[in-house]
């Protein structure tokens, strides 16, 4: 009999696997449990539905409603921004510098991003101060913390074109000019070539940057605290506000886990499109 | 109905580096082509000047009689075979083939009957709805030539196509490539640094070298008789002597070499003309019969190495001027490693060539 | 000729966009990415004894007395050196945990290698602020909840990732040759790790150390929970000036001291760090 060696390459993991298994799993445990009514630090701890069906408030759906807009807007509207200015941008020379200056925003931290655009949209912002001198509007715009939530936005794309833009200015490179070459002597005009080759080919990698553009401004909390609207306000924030200002820690547990469970859906379908669209 | 291609004074310039001066030439309708020469030659820049991708500093390129500078690359009715080849690789075989006709917005059931048929000619039945990433390197390289021979270019155009092939497989594909040229009739331009298959597969072999053409002739003539040395040096193996001539009288010259006196064809040589000769190796005979024609050059020296190379036996022979030559002999021949030995070269075989 | 005329038209006509694109794109994106910045160092340079208010497109007066201000009179310094400690110690621990993890991943075959480098990147996807709370629960429990440990250990958990995936990266890009011709020509161990091993992870290591160094400086959701009130760093001290009671001229001046080291990061970062650690850390998925 052959005795099986132990592989002692699966100790080497506990220090950087384990650590980040035992605390995400240790707050999922303690998030989950709370949501169900258990573990409770003050009162009685035992099992409840009764948070579950308190949780659909007209606040919730509210700001459910803002946090998916806002991640939805923004993923869209960075997206559209981004494809033109990398077909644009392959085709300049210097397009190195202008990369690397585009990529300021994704090294400017949430909350400083957040002051430097809120500062410009700001009632006495420079922007409402060229709109007046242009005579364009009567009155400066109110477009922080504005109910509609255009200041939020503004700021989530602003950081966000940048991280698209890298994902997508590599996608676009990736073609070899060859391919490119080949889809014109067979015929195909400017037009062809980016409907037929440029667009298909760099589809997964749009989805991608979508989608993680959108889990990431639907978690947020910083950004839409600072500059969004005071109602309604970002999902984290209710989650906040139920946890620290009405010490309910159940229903935030209840938000929590669907938060969870909504970047879980949105990073699988993901992976599931992209297996189906690519190779 | 093939077309003409008329390459005239092509001048193209990258920066600094001049890729292509003062290149012309002539291709017949329905010749098969091809361009050779070491890498950076000019012969891709050529091929791509022809297909438009590079825009010509100077001169013309005519399809025909019409002049293509202005037109571009996707009015041109060209097809190119690229070297990696250029595969759609979200697309499938079918759509691959089928891009070019519905670019040029053939019918519908026109385009399923010519995918058939050319599909069958480069067998590649049973695999339409393969994506790039599932055929093999040989499979991939038929799809790049479907493609392009189904739009039925005016030129076709190959790029290396068989670089990334299998050497036992390049041989295969480059008949077949020949074959369906044939049965086409596409005037046809083939790039390629590879000697032995620019002379198997062309009508006329245009050697380049440094974006200059440097000889334009049919395969037997530019391996038999290179005009230059770099010619003779880079189409296949060839001992290349500097020599000066002697005497010039009627149909033989004597010119003086570094492996001696040597009789040569008198291609209106002068005396005191400094010349290079050209011996291929097999045109060197090893001497065994001790009877000798008073026509013949014949030479010894001593072999300092014999390599089995299968289909022959390759000798290094030092002469006496401790020049060393290769020459390549039937392969049963028996020779040992240091002994001298005694060899003819015909004077038909010495080509002469200018410096 | 006048074909000729008007070719040498249409290279002129195109030689001017080349010129033009570039010029407009380049100003339009120095708006977009310069004038937020502009805005920020100017408002931390106004004159607080010449208010700058409408129609004044720029101050009227400068000073650098915002400034001395935030310096003197706020805990701004003390939340700075706590900023740099909490790095400097996450940088460290992200190192040492990091580091025979990623031997393990990128080296050793390990069977089930690709669900572990899944398990890696909960952190990135775990929401932050749902993270935040419980997670400070738990730390509350635990007792560090407000201390320097609580704070490291969070910042930790969030930076590890970055870490892994470039060392992990660095490792599988290492040449099995190299190593072999090592102990073919008598190395120990310790000579290969000290001669092969660690002068060929220090590219990698350099760049995780700035990711880590990076992300923790930058922190806020987990920091704000557990660390506050009695742990500030720069991020907490620069949200407290912001939203409803919205200290513009304080905020401005906390906002560039943040700024500093992620521009100086991200200059570094484009000359030196290699794109595949980029790719890496910015977690294609």
């Amino acid at each position: 009999m052959k005795r099986r060696k132990f592989e002692w390459g699966y100790l080497l993991l506990i220090p950087g696997v384990g650590y980040i298994m035992f605390f995400v799993l240790a707050s999922l445990y303690i998030m989950f449990a709370q949501s169900f009514g258990f573990y409770n630090y003050t009162g009685t701890s035992e099992f409840s539905l009764q948070f579950w069906q308190h949780v659909f408030s007209r606040t919730f759906f509210d700001d459910l409603w803002f946090s998916f807009r806002t991640a939805l807007l923004t993923a869209l509207i960075s997206i559209i921004i981004c494809y033109p200015l990398s077909l644009i941008l392959q085709r300049i020379p210097g397009r190195k510098t202008f990369l690397s200056i585009l990529k300021i925003p994704m090294f400017v931290p949430a909350l400083v991003a957040s002051f430097l655009i809120v500062n410009i949209i700001d009632y006495h912002g420079v922007i409402n101060m060229i709109l007046e001198k242009l005579r364009l509007i009567d009155e400066p715009l109110r477009l922080r913390n504005d109910a509609a939530g255009i200041g939020a936005l503004s700021v989530q794309i602003w950081k966000n074109v940048p991280f698209q833009m890298i994902i997508m200015y590599s996608a676009i490179e990736a073609i070899r000019k060859d391919v490119r070459d080949a889809a014109a002597n067979l015929g195909a005009n400017r037009f062809s070539i980016l409907k037929e080759i440029i667009i298909p080919i760099t589809l997964p990698s749009a989805l991608v940057a979508v989608i993680m553009v959108f889990v990431r401004t639907f978690n947020d909390f910083a950004i839409s605290k600072t500059a969004g609207p005071y109602y309604p306000t970002s999902i984290s924030n209710l989650m906040y506000l139920h946890a620290y200002t009405f010490a309910d820690w159940n229903t935030a547990a209840c938000i929590g886990v669907m938060m969870m469970i909504t970047s879980i859906a949105f990073v699988s379908f993901y992976s599931y499109l992209s297996k189906k669209i690519g190779n | 109905m093939a077309t003409r291609l008329i390459v005239n004074g092509i001048d193209k310039a990258f920066d600094d580096f001049q890729a292509l001066s003062n290149v012309s030439f002539t291709i017949e309708p329905g010749q098969f082509v091809t361009l050779l020469g070491p890498s950076g030659c000019g012969k891709t820049t050529l091929l791509r000047v022809i297909a438009g991708f590079l825009e010509p500093d100077q001169g013309e390129i005519f399809f025909g009689d019409q002049v293509m500078n202005e037109v571009p690359p996707n009015k041109r009715n060209t097809a190119m075979c690229f070297q990696s080849y250029a595969l759609f690789p979200h697309k499938t075989v079918y759509e691959n083939i089928n891009f070019g006709l519905r670019m040029r917005k053939i019918k519908v059931e026109e385009q399923e009957k010519r995918v058939r048929e050319v599909m069958e000619m480069v067998d590649l039945v049973g695999l339409e709805h393969r994506k790039p990433y599932e055929l093999s390197g040989g499979q991939q390289q038929r799809v790049a030539l479907a493609r392009a021979i189904i739009v039925r270019p005016e030129i076709l155009l190959f790029d290396e196509p068989l670089s990334n092939l299998d050497a036992k497989l390049r041989e295969k594909v480059r008949v077949d490539i020949r074959n369906i040229q044939r049965s086409l009739g596409i005037t046809t331009v083939y790039v390629t640094h590879d000697q032995a298959e620019a002379l198997a597969i062309s009508d006329v072999v245009i050697a380049m070298n440094k974006g200059k053409i440097v000889q334009k002739s049919d395969p037997k003539t530019i391996y038999n008789h290179p005009s230059t040395k770099f010619v003779a040096d880079f189409i296949g193996s060839a001992n290349i002597i500097s020599g000066t001539c002697l005497e010039a009288a009627g149909s033989t010259a004597v010119v003086n070499t570094s492996l001696g006196i040597l009789q040569v064809q008198n291609t209106g040589l002068i005396q005191g003309d400094t010349i290079f000769l050209c011996i291929r190796p097999e045109d060197i005979v090893p001497d065994v019969s001790e009877n000798v024609l008073p026509d013949q050059n014949v030479l010894t020296g001593e072999v300092l190495n014999a390599v089995y190379m299968g289909s022959s036996l390759d000798l290094f022979i030092r002469m006496d001027t401790q020049h060393i030559v290769r020459a390549s002999v039937a392969k049963d021949t028996w020779v040992s490693e240091g002994s001298q030995i005694r060899f003819i070269v015909h004077p038909d075989k010495i080509c002469i060539m200018k410096g | 000729m006048n074909g000729q005329l008007i070719k040498s038209q249409k290279k002129l006509t195109r030689r001017l966009l080349e010129l033009l694109l570039p010029f407009g794109l380049l100003s339009i994106i120095m708006v977009w990415i310069g004038l937020p910045i502009l805005y920020a160092l100017l408002w931390s340079l106004v004159n607080p004894e010449y208010p700058w208010s409408y129609p004044d497109l720029f101050p009227t007066n400068l000073s650098l007395f915002q400034w001395e201000y935030v310096f003197k009179y706020t805990t701004i310094v003390k939340s700075i050196g706590n900023s740099f400690f909490l790095a400097f110690l996450t940088t460290i621990a992200c190192f040492m945990l990091a580091l025979p993890t990623a031997y393990a991943l990128g080296k050793r075959k390990l069977k089930g290698s690709e669900f572990f480098k899944i398990i890696i990147l909960l952190p990135m996807v775990f929401p932050g602020m749902a993270m935040g709370l419980f997670l400070g629960r738990m730390l509350h429990v635990m007792g560090v909840s407000g201390t320097y440990w609580g704070v490291v250990i969070v910042h930790t958990l969030v930076a590890l990732p970055y870490m892994l995936r470039i060392l992990i990266v660095n490792f599988e890009s290492m040449p099995q040759d190299l190593i072999d011709a090592a102990s073919n020509l008598g190395a120990g161990n310790w000579v290969k790790f000290t001669e092969i091993y660690f002068p060929m992870i220090l590219p990698g290591l350099v760049a995780g150390a700035m990711f880590t160094f990076i992300t923790s400086m930058e922190e806020f959701n987990l920091t704000f929970i557990v660390g506050a009130p009695d742990i500030t760093t720069i991020p907490t001290v620069l949200y407290s000036y912001l939203g409803e009671n919205f200290l513009r001229t304080r905020a401005s001046v906390v906002s560039l001291i943040l700024l500093i080291p992620n521009l100086l990061f991200l200059i570094v970062a484009e000359r030196k760090i290699k794109t595949e650690y980029m790719g890496a850390a910015l977690g294609k998925m």
